[in-house]
């Protein structure tokens, strides 16, 4: 199942929020929807359940124009709400019903989700008296309802610790590995980084860049090397090695001097220079860049 | 229509498996029974007449004193009420000396024939001594005077009792005969629509409050929702007020028999079937039209405390239709009480008014029915759109007009 935003831009009044946006998805890899506060993942997610209507665009799954309601698809909204008075199973159960599913399969998946959670002795409880993150652990089970297709999951990590975090993750890696469509926006790059396969990042209402994650860091990491010295500032060898290699650029990161050789300085031509100079290599290698490296260097070049 | 079922199902067991809905619904029907079974539950606890009548008699004569003109006076009254020695004092000063003692309760001076005086140490709110001796003295000036006639008492009530034998034929519907009745079943509509439509809108603003709303709408289509909802309002509102009038029908049928003819007739009068059934027919369908609109509006705000100023409009209107079917109750005819009767949002009160107080033609009564049909429809289509547009409509402050021209926008979708 491939699903392919295209073309979607979204008004609200006079203010384009989406500017167009295309990018697919592929079921059976994660795809993580990045982008700062306001960048219009939120609205993007709400334009593809059709909470917002696109006003240009649309979405379309193999090719076809996509009817949200002909697949099961879990959500979870970045506002998180449930019915704070009502008891959690019970509107489990609901919800269950309402995307599709007979009482007695409601009941099942509702009773296997708070289970999997390990909230059994709360299901006659009232949502309310629940912790926070219990809480969020039951709208997260609401998510899973009904054995869904599509996992579309907005800031799923908000509010979750660590262990309930690694519990989440190998959940949404079964739904992957089970071949499902599943996207999520996230601001935590670290998890983003551990699960998904592709990546989309998105910076006021465009697409900055989108594929898959390993072959965009091999990419943004092609010719360029990672040095640190002992005893040198990293400021100070930028500007040694600048005299050296007029051609190279440099980028200040926190494991060591990013080197672009941009293709015309060889790997074996600075490491000769840095033995004439006898300086003692702390840290030495091929630079790869992580998410976060990659997100601020792309929101970075657009601010 | 699944999703329908889903929806009025689960929001009618919340409703009333409320504990507040229970235990309100509960007193309210103990009530109903305990008040229309009143006269029974009255009759039961006076049926000691001769006693009463015994304890009336000693009014006069238990811890009172008197001071008479002259001796005729005190010998009369003497006979007439069985006073002992210890109810006459010789002077007016050892009356009151024997007040402020407190061995009486109140005290009589005669200073005439027909006049006297009372003394009290403490008057009590209750206490009125000096009315049942004045009745006893008017009484005694009557007798007298008619007998210097010649006459009796039974002939002068003879007299009075006279009334020429008359005939009076309803033609249509008696007013003084339905207006009770209409009016408890007004004033029951009146409640119903206020309770539940505040209900209904509450627990709309309450969805999108707690966020809930996102998950509903990307759960199932609006439609469903909001049909859903309003049946299970307007169900439950139903049941619990059904319950009520089954008590109260209940202690009245219980009781009737203990009912003054008058009243009996006020209420039963006018229970024909076609007034049963045009009360329930404009009172159903206009209970849901008002559900439907508070609905829509309670989907308009995002905090359950703006419901009310959200409302504040269609309670002016139902306010409005409310004052309109008082009014006809004095012209059921006039061409204000045909209009309102109409009109779907005053046709819930005032035409079931006119119904009942007088014979309404048919082309109205079905133009009237017509009007209400549409506009619930109309309204339910309008409060749907309404619901959808407004179920993310957060934070911003909006007016109906802007309501009704962003969700009637069309919508696009993609194309293949």
């Amino acid at each position: 199942m491939q699903l392919e935003v295209r073309g979607v831009t979204k008004r609200f009044g006079d203010k384009e929020v989406l500017h167009g946006i295309n990018f697919t998805v592929q079921s059976g890899r994660a795809m993580g929807f990045l982008g700062r506060n306001g960048a219009g993942k939120s609205t993007t997610i709400r334009c593809l359940m059709d909470v917002f209507h696109q006003d240009e665009g649309g979405f379309y799954i193999d090719g076809q124009p996509l009817d949200i309601t002909k697949y099961r698809v879990g959500y979870l909204p970045e506002e998180r709400g449930m019915y704070q008075k009502h008891t959690v199973l019970e509107q489990l159960v609901y919800f269950a019903q309402l995307r599709g599913a007979t009482r007695a399969q409601a009941l099942a998946t509702a009773n296997y989700w708070v289970d999997y959670f390990e909230l059994g002795e709360y299901k006659k409880k009232k949502l309310e008296t629940l912790s926070k993150g219990n809480q969020q652990k039951i709208q997260i089970a609401q998510s899973f309802l009904n054995e869904p297709d599509i996992l579309i999951l907005d800031e799923p990590f908000s509010g979750l610790d660590p262990v309930n975090a690694q519990v989440f993750k190998d959940t949404i890696a079964r739904f992957v590995s089970e071949g499902k469509l599943v996207i999520f926006s996230s601001h935590q790059m670290n998890y983003v980084e551990e699960i998904c396969d592709d990546v989309t990042l998105i910076h006021q209402g465009d697409i900055l860049l989108t594929g898959d994650l390993e072959q965009i860091k091999r990419e943004l990491g092609q010719n360029k090397l990672q040095l640190r010295i002992e005893g040198m500032d990293d400021a100070a060898l930028a500007d040694a090695l600048r005299v050296a290699f007029p051609d190279i650029i440099t980028l200040p990161h926190e494991d060591g001097l990013i080197l672009d050789t941009q293709n015309r300085v060889t790997q074996q031509q600075v490491l000769d220079h840095v033995n004439r100079q006898g300086w003692i290599i702390h840290h030495y290698g091929l630079y790869t860049p992580s998410l976060n490296d990659i997100f601020i260097a792309k929101v970075g070049e657009q601010a | 229509m699944r999703d329908f079922g889903i929806v009025f199902k689960y929001e009618l067991r919340q409703q009333l498996g409320k504990r507040t809905v229970q235990v309100t619904t509960l007193i309210l029907v103990l009530i109903a029974l305990v008040a229309t079974s009143f006269p029974r539950i009255s009759a039961m606890f006076s049926s000691d007449k001769d006693g009463q009548a015994a304890q009336a008699d000693t009014t006069l004569t238990q811890d009172v004193g008197y001071v008479f003109a002259d001796d005729a006076q005190r010998q009369a009254y003497t006979d007439l009420l069985g006073l002992q020695e210890g109810n006459q004092y010789a002077a007016r000063d050892d009356l009151v000396a024997a007040l402020k003692e407190k061995a009486l309760k109140v005290g009589f001076v005669f200073t005439g024939d027909t006049s006297f005086e009372t003394i009290y140490q403490d008057k009590g709110m209750e206490d009125r001594y000096e009315s049942v001796l004045s009745q006893l003295v008017s009484q005694r000036h009557k007798d007298a005077l008619l007998a210097d006639k010649g006459l009796t008492t039974e002939d002068l009530a003879a007299i009075e009792a006279f009334a020429p034998d008359t005939t009076t034929t309803v033609m249509g519907k008696n007013t003084e005969n339905n207006i009770l009745l209409s009016m408890v079943l007004m004033v029951m509509v009146y409640m119903l629509v206020l309770i539940y439509g505040n209900t209904t809108s509450t627990m709309i603003a309450r969805e999108k409050d707690s966020k809930a709303m996102e998950l509903l709408i990307t759960s199932t289509k609006p439609t469903p929702l909001i049909l859903g909802k309003v049946a299970a309002a307007g169900v439950s509102g139903i049941v619990q007020f059904g319950l009520i009038v089954v008590a109260a029908l209940g202690g009245f049928l219980f009781s009737q028999d203990y009912y003054s003819p008058m009243v009996r007739q006020m209420l039963l009068g006018s229970l024909s079937q076609s007034y049963i059934l045009t009360y329930l027919f404009f009172s159903i369908t206009g209970y849901i039209l008002y559900l439907f609109l508070y609905a829509a509006l309670g989907s308009t705000v995002s905090r359950v405390e703006d419901v009310g100023s959200a409302t504040a409009v269609v309670q002016f209107i139902f306010i409005a239709g409310y004052v309109a079917s008082t009014f006809v109750m004095n012209v059921p005819n006039g061409p204000v009480s045909v209009a309102t009767s109409l009109i779907p949002f005053t046709a819930i009160m005032v035409m079931p008014m006119r119904a009942g107080l007088a014979t309404v033609p048919a082309w109205q009564m079905i133009a009237a029915g017509a009007l209400m049909l549409l506009t619930v429809a109309l309204f339910a289509w309008l409060s749907i759109k309404i619901y959808r547009w407004g179920s993310l409509n957060y934070g911003n402050k909006t007016n109906i007009f802007k309501v009704l021209k962003e969700a009637l926008r069309p919508q696009r979708r993609a194309k293949a």
